[in-house]
């Protein structure tokens, strides 16, 4: 018997309109711990402007109605600082004045310096970047960047991850490598996960959900 | 709207409620006595008497001629040039060099420019004592009129050699602003030589950005004053240096007479702007056909070569001229004597720097000051405006172009509207609210004109700031206040530190203002260095000018150094 995992996350008849025009059909997702969600879609059928929502930092010109729900709180109308949820871009966005161990240090909670820099080194250490925390951000490989990033969004402990096409920066070999690596930290914190993506690859069961449909499909391989 | 529109709307009408309203007030308080309206000396009765003696005095016709013609030929020439170096150069090898060596030409304030190009190009001037006696044949400094000639020709030649540097910024900002280097392929690819490329497609452009600084450029020309002292004519001096004399002339019922030529100089400033616009509307109809009229095929390579050479030229002697203007006041600085003929000092001497030293600490002290508070005061005032713009331009739909263009239009306000038109005004304020001569109200007249270039060095870079940055730093940190300066102001620091250098640059060059607002009671390098350049010593007007040049060159040395102490290992700043 598989025990049946509690709903965490859920989107109940969300629907964004901009200017009174929905930017997507409505939509009702359900999202258990640990569980990735890969949504796909034409460019421009609003799949940036769902994560930012969740996130919490769209413009105020999107109207927004529906609940998002995150552990039994409702997410709509709390600020972005708030809400525990993470967001993960294509750009890295390594802060570029700081070293790798500042990047990192910016996202963990107050507390005693030396733990924090024990956690930072344990997360290095875990992304097989040990001894990079003197590193200038500027001279990592675009691997590393992307990796760094991640742990960093991870370090501020989210309850949720929305990941904007992570890979569509990396090349071929790289993108398979951080994709393993990213589902794998996705476990490890046991938190329901939202992927944005282009690339049928990027489906880790086969399945995505098509936001121009507003439904599940299944992957068909040819 | 938001809570972050709402608190846009408020800063912004902070800013210009302390700075546009003072204007105003400004303006209003030179008028009324232009009418004949200053009752602190007696004067109740609305008339037209001051305008139209202005207009009879004998020394205004041709006053306002030899402005109006320096003013003129100096903001074209200063504008046709620096976009002729624009078209020659742009993506030739010396372009990167140019972009950069701009900012140093810039640094070196128009006061101790003309001062030491003053004692270059003088009958007496070093340029003449090198050419003689060998090749001029004086031994005596020939009795020409080159320094306040009658048509003001020195003081335009100055205007347009640091105009120049000034037009070259606006335009590599308006450069950057689309892809040129494209632009220009897909011309060439149609046909199109270079220079049609350029004027048809880049220049057209270009122009709606260079707009609002040729006609703060023309403004500043017919109404500057420090630079007339030294170089324009005397008998009669230019339009805003008469105006001045009349106002701080011992017989109080000439401020009415000064109060008129104000008005009527802000009135010719208008006029003139007007005119230009007209012009601008009539050659856009007359050229319409022209721009799509298709490539005109002419073999000119040979041509265009010899141009660029020359643009080349154009560049080195702005350098030169600038460099042996300083050197020349280095040279004076340290002399005991200099007879005529000889190329250098016959006798050198550390005297008249000790000498400006001993006079000078007071004034430094307070230049520095003023500089230091107004510098701080814009930044910080500038930051919070573009922070706020920046987050609300992410909501804004189409209104934002057109409130951002007004906001421009504001911005621009103290720099179009001349100072002298409105200075009075304030001076007539400040002194019946008691303020008059305090650092408090000098750091606010200041702060009027270094706010516009604050804003001018640092908007750019605030609004292409990638939002994304703060938005993960206040996810990851769930603190704004920690994410905005840790983050954001960080990330940004070199530029901020740059803008509060030429915000202390633009306080520390400021004549007029100092005048009418410290009222002599505080002196900065600036007002010292113009009241001992006509008719002082030249060896201690020249370690003056010196130290009005060292100062801010000190401040940007610092600006620069510091960011990159802070962040020496970060490439990617």
């Amino acid at each position: 018997m598989t025990k049946i995992k509690p709903v965490v996350f859920q989107l109940q008849k969300l629907q964004l309109r901009l200017a009174g025009v929905a930017v997507f059909p409505e939509i009702s997702i359900q999202l258990t711990a640990g569980e990735l969600l890969v949504v796909m879609g034409p460019s421009g059928c609003g799949k940036s402007s769902l994560l930012a929502a969740i996130a919490g930092s769209s413009g105020d010109e999107f109207e927004l109605s529906g609940n998002i729900v995150l552990r039994n709180q409702q997410l709509n109308g709390l600020s972005m600082e708030r809400r525990g949820v993470a967001i993960q871009y294509q750009d890295d966005l390594l802060f570029p004045h700081l070293d790798v161990a500042g990047n990192l240090l910016f996202a963990l909670p107050r507390g005693v310096s030396q733990e924090r820099m024990h956690k930072v080194g344990q997360a290095l250490e875990s992304a097989g970047l040990a001894g990079f925390e003197k590193r200038d951000v500027a001279t990592l490989s675009g691997g590393q960047r992307a990796r760094v990033s991640l742990l960093r969004s991870l370090l501020a402990r989210p309850k949720l991850l929305l990941l904007d096409e992570p890979f569509s920066r990396l090349d071929q070999a790289l993108r398979q490598d951080f994709r393993q690596f990213v589902f794998a930290q996705i476990a490890a914190m046991n938190i329901p996960a939202i992927l944005v993506s282009h690339d049928r690859q990027d489906c880790p069961n086969d399945q995505f959900y098509a936001l121009s449909e507003a439904q599940m499909q299944i992957l068909k391989r040819d | 709207m938001t809570a972050t529109k709402y608190k846009f709307i408020l800063v912004s009408m902070c800013a210009g409620g302390l700075f546009i309203l003072p204007i105003l007030t400004g303006l209003l308080g030179t008028w009324l006595p232009a009418l004949g309206y200053l009752p602190s000396i007696g004067a109740r009765q609305v008339t037209m008497a001051p305008l139209l003696a202005v207009l009879s005095h004998p020394s205004s016709y041709s006053s306002i001629q030899a402005t109006l013609s320096s003013a003129l030929l100096a903001t074209a020439a200063a504008f046709v040039i620096s976009q002729w170096l624009c078209m020659q150069l742009y993506s030739s090898r010396s372009w990167s060099w140019i972009k950069r060596s701009i900012a140093l030409l810039l640094a070196v304030p128009h006061l101790a420019f003309a001062i030491g190009f003053a004692f270059l190009i003088s009958p007496s001037g070093w340029i003449m004592r090198l050419l003689s006696p060998g090749i001029s044949g004086f031994d005596v400094p020939p009795d020409w009129l080159i320094i306040n000639d009658s048509y003001a020709l020195s003081l335009t030649l100055v205007l347009v050699l640091k105009e120049i540097p000034f037009f070259l910024l606006m335009s590599v900002a308006a450069i950057g602003s689309f892809d040129v280097t494209k632009t220009l392929h897909v011309a060439a690819s149609l046909g199109y030589s270079r220079s049609q490329a350029w004027l048809k497609l880049v220049f057209v452009q270009m122009y709606p950005q260079l707009r609002l600084p040729l006609y703060a450029v023309l403004s500043y020309s017919l109404s500057v004053v420090d630079l007339s002292i030294i170089l324009g004519p005397t008998a009669p001096p230019t339009f805003a240096v008469l105006i001045n004399q009349w106002y701080s002339d011992a017989n109080t019922d000439f401020r009415l007479l000064g109060a008129a030529g104000a008005s009527l100089l802000l009135l010719l400033v208008i006029f003139l702007l007007a005119v230009i616009f007209a012009f601008e509307k009539l050659l856009s109809i007359v050229f319409k056909d022209w721009l799509v009229a298709g490539p005109m095929r002419t073999g000119q390579s040979y041509a265009a070569s010899g141009q660029r050479v020359m643009a080349k030229f154009t560049v080195v002697a702005i350098w030169i001229s600038t460099l042996l203007a300083l050197l020349v006041l280095l040279i004076w600085s340290l002399t005991q004597q200099w007879r005529f003929p000889l190329a250098l000092p016959s006798k050198w001497s550390l005297k008249y720097w000790q000498k400006s030293w001993q006079q000078l600490p007071e004034a430094l002290f307070n230049t520095a000051l003023v500089g230091f508070i107004s510098a701080l005061i814009a930044v910080a005032i500038v930051i919070a405006l573009l922070h706020w713009q920046s987050q609300c331009n992410r909501s804004v739909g189409s209104s934002k172009l057109r409130s951002s263009q007004l906001l421009l239009w504001l911005i621009y306000l103290p720099m179009l509207v001349p100072q002298v038109s409105f200075l009075f005004g304030i001076q007539v304020l400040l002194v019946s609210l008691g303020l008059d001569g305090q650092l408090a109200s000098l750091v606010w007249a200041h702060l009027i004109f270094v706010l516009p270039y604050c804003y001018l060095t640092l908007a750019e870079v605030f609004l292409k700031f990638d939002n994304r940055y703060l938005q993960q730093a206040i996810i990851l940190s769930q603190s704004r206040w920690k994410s905005f300066w840790m983050i954001k102001i960080s990330m940004l620091f070199k530029p901020i530190a740059f803008s509060f250098a030429i915000s202390f640059s633009v306080s520390v060059s400021q004549y007029l203002p100092t005048l009418y607002v410290a009222g002599g009671r505080i002196n900065t390098i600036t007002t010292e260095t113009v009241a001992l350049a006509s008719g002082g010593d030249d060896r201690i007007s020249a370690s003056f000018a010196l130290w009005q040049f060292w100062l801010p060159l000190l401040v940007f040395g610092a600006a620069i150094a510091i960011p990159q102490l802070f962040f020496r290992q970060r490439k990617g700043l």
